[in-house]
């Protein structure tokens, strides 16, 4: 097609009294659509005329970009992937047009070096179609999960709840800890920008889950906002175990039915007098229960419990699991690390990092690097 | 650095410091430290533990005058450890000699120095070594023996040293 069709094609829109811009946007969308449907058929020369043009036509049903621009793209991955891989090809570049449109990616490009997509390049296409593969699922899990989590925002305290009509000048905030990974976002400096020493807020602890096993705790986290930040009280862990009321306060000083012999700051031994202390705050304390543990919990502990360094059994985490792996403070293999990295500029990897780097604990000096890299 | 990663390392430093000023096993890595350092973002080098000094001169030796090197000098009660990380920085770095103080070293730990890095042999006072001493030094560094004094070597330490280094019988007959 050369500028003579174009401008019939102009003249006969402009005929219809259509918008000016939109006529010729529309004239250039045929004339360049055109032109890489052209670059496609050149490239994949050596097929018959049915073949071709069969060929193209199935490239042309999943490339939703603008001008349709991935259809060279498509020719050349197709001489490397054959038609053995043809169906798994139409999926891959459906992806990558969705994720062009949704400002994901840049529009990938073939170079002597391969593909090149996002400043990345990769060899060959198995290489490119890991990477579109990875995106697609960080970006897609992260929106589902942001439908049930909003990862933007702190998860709210259970107390005060406006939804239940809670006083909200007690200066007293509780959050639940019914999670490792929020125990060790709170111990490490979420709540109050202070690290502490409860073992259950440790990066990659097994306390945690030991407290659940044997004495079903379940761990609520008090603020007092009252108080000055070197104040023991200021923040206290109640553990509303199996057998009663343990509390820690910040020194990691605990008392309760299984450290009988303990002592917390200004109450000393006496449990009952710090519940009441804070019921008359404010403080709705029957909202603070026992949870009985659950066949999910249980699940999740034994797939996610112990660090696991492999990159292919990481890869297969759903982005929720990915992300409460992370949560619980494991260190990741270089390999792990580095395949997120290549997800950073997307929500969804940022996030994995971002909670990653937020425990305080120091990572492999191989990652390290990376991180720092220039 | 882009955006992203800006606030990634931002927040990593920014927790890893949290977490260094109140909690002591969360101390900074030397590898951090040197980011620090060359980027000149201010830090307090007191805070440094021995292992961390010793990692930061094996890394970077010319800031030794930046380092308080009293916490890697040798005392009694720490004498394994104190020697373990000076012998592993003048493993890589021996020209800190100079600066590390290892008057207190006994005749052991002057081997497991000549072991690792025989160069400092001129920096090391050879007059206490003892048998024992002289024999685990040859039988891993055999081209020190005309420095050593074999007149204290009875016929087992020496028969010890043949086996592992045969081709020094002759400075034995």
């Amino acid at each position: 097609m050369d500028e003579r069709i174009k401008r019939l094609l102009y003249l006969a829109e402009f005929d219809y009294k259509k918008d000016k811009k939109l006529i010729k946007e529309n004239a250039n969308v045929l004339f360049e659509s055109k032109q890489t449907e052209q670059q496609a058929a050149a490239i994949l020369k050596l097929l018959d005329e049915r073949t071709l043009t069969d060929l193209i036509n199935k490239f042309k049903t999943v490339d939703l970009s603008k001008n349709q621009v991935l259809l060279p793209l498509m020719a050349k991955s197709y001489l490397e992937v054959g038609n053995r891989g043809l169906n798994e090809l139409l999926i891959l570049f459906k992806s990558v047009s969705e994720l062009i449109n949704a400002n994901k990616i840049t529009t990938p490009q073939i170079t002597d070096a391969g593909y090149v997509v996002n400043n990345k390049t990769f060899r060959n296409y198995l290489g490119f179609a890991e990477y579109v593969h990875g995106l697609e699922g960080m970006s897609k899990g992260h929106a589902e999960w942001k439908g049930k989590i909003n990862t933007d925002v702190d998860e709210p305290p259970i107390f005060p709840d406006e939804s239940k009509g809670d006083r909200t000048d007690t200066g007293i905030e509780i959050y639940d800890g019914n999670d490792v990974g929020k125990c060790i976002k709170y111990s490490t400096g979420g709540l109050t920008g202070k690290h502490y020493n409860f073992c259950i807020g440790q990066p990659a602890n097994t306390m945690w889950q030991s407290y659940r096993d044997s004495q079903v705790s379940t761990f609520y986290y008090l603020i007092d906002k009252s108080r000055e930040l070197d104040n023991p009280l200021h923040i206290v862990v109640i553990d509303m175990t199996s057998q009663g009321v343990q509390l820690t306060d910040a020194n990691n000083a605990t008392v309760g039915p299984f450290a009988p012999h303990g002592s917390i700051a200004e109450f000393g031994t006496d449990v009952g007098a710090y519940m009441e202390y804070i019921r008359k705050r404010g403080v709705p304390i029957d909202r603070l229960i026992n949870s009985e543990k659950t066949p999910d919990e249980e699940a999740e502990q034994s797939k996610l419990g112990s660090g696991n360094d492999d990159l292919g059994w990481f890869k297969k985490l759903s982005y929720e699991e990915k992300s409460k792996y992370v949560g619980r403070g494991h260190l990741l293999s270089d390999e792990q690390f580095n395949y997120l990295w290549d997800f950073k500029n997307d929500k969804g990897g940022y996030h994995l990092l971002h909670q990653y780097v937020d425990t305080g604990q120091a990572i492999p000096e191989a990652q390290f690097n990376v991180l720092v890299s220039d | 650095m882009d955006k992203s990663q800006k606030q990634l390392v931002d927040t990593y430093f920014r927790k890893r410091g949290i977490a260094n000023v109140q909690n002591t096993s969360y101390e900074f890595e030397a590898y951090e430290i040197l980011y620090l350092i060359n980027n000149k973002i201010p830090f307090d080098f007191s805070s440094l533990k021995a292992g961390t000094i010793a990692d930061i001169l094996v890394k970077q030796p010319s800031l030794v005058n930046k380092l308080d090197l009293s916490k890697i000098s040798y005392e009694e009660s720490n004498s394994f450890d104190t020697t373990y990380k000076i012998n592993y920085i003048l493993k890589y770095q021996p020209q800190l000699i100079d600066y590390i103080d290892i008057s207190g070293f006994d005749g052991y730990h002057i081997a497991d120095l000549l072991i690792i890095q025989p160069l400092l042999i001129d920096k090391v006072d050879l007059s206490i070594l003892n048998d024992e001493n002289i024999t685990d030094i040859l039988k891993e560094q055999p081209k020190l023996i005309n420095r050593l004094d074999l007149s204290i070597l009875d016929d087992k330490h020496i028969s010890e040293i043949l086996k592992e280094q045969p081709q020094l019988a002759p400075y034995f007959k």
